[in-house]
């Protein structure tokens, strides 16, 4: 958040400009933003695929830590969330309950194709790295 | 129009093979008819009004099929002198 916008809203806050003052001033100022990162953006070329790395996963059995490289078309994600749309809500349900007792707590029937475009949008420069407990090495990012 | 895979591409140890999957689309689109032929009769016997989501599915899921196109998925074993095992949907 820039300083503008900051003190825009400490002033909203404490109370001295009203609400549709500060919408006016946050629509001036967005105005006022040079369009830069726009065409970057547009220009972009949009993933393909989505790619999940493991490494160095360890375990009794396998000292010396393996390797597992995953590649997933987006296409294939945006049917799998198309057809997760279809659900009955009976289904959605025992879905939601057995990402739960995995510790995700998602609601697949909220889950519609517009959101996944978001998604898409926002991994195009995200890396996620997590390093687990097993001395794995997880990494998932877009290409 | 995206068609189903044509062939999956499995390497290992060095050796390559290609599995010609398009053999396959004649029994898949049977398949598919006898099911949403079956589906079709018994949604209108049992539950009409579940026929269009019936179909949906079913056109979704023909979607998902084809969407593999472009998997690929390469395991490692731990084992340094073990080759990976690769698998491309092509």
């Amino acid at each position: 958040m820039n300083e503008e916008r900051r003190r825009i809203l400490d002033m909203l806050a404490a109370g001295k400009i009203g609400a549709a003052e500060a919408e006016q001033l946050l629509s001036a100022l967005e105005s006022k933003v040079p369009p830069a990162t726009a065409p970057a953006a547009a220009g972009a070329k949009a993933p393909r695929y989505l790619r999940v790395l493991v490494e160095g996963y360890q375990d009794g059995a396998h000292p010396g830590g393996g390797k597992v490289n995953v590649r997933v078309p987006m296409e294939l994600l945006r049917a799998g969330v198309k057809l997760a749309a279809l659900l009955p809500a009976g289904v959605s349900d025992q879905i939601n309950a057995a990402l739960h007792q995995k510790g995700i707590d998602v609601d697949v029937s909220k889950i519609k194709p517009g959101n996944l475009e978001d998604i898409v949008e926002q991994l195009r420069d995200l890396t996620v790295d997590v390093d687990g407990p097993a001395g794995e090495h997880v990494r998932v990012f877009c290409e | 129009m995206i068609w189903p895979p044509s062939f999956v591409h499995v390497e290992r140890d060095g050796l390559g093979l290609w599995l010609p999957v398009f053999l396959l689309w004649p029994l898949l689109l049977l398949g598919l008819l006898l099911a949403v032929l079956a589906a079709g009769v018994a949604l209108l016997v049992l539950q009409p009004r579940s026929l269009p989501l019936a179909l949906d599915v079913g056109s979704e899921l023909l979607r998902l099929l084809c969407s593999t196109r472009g998997t690929r998925v390469e395991v490692a074993p731990a084992d340094d002198f073990a080759r990976p095992i690769v698998v491309t949907v092509h």
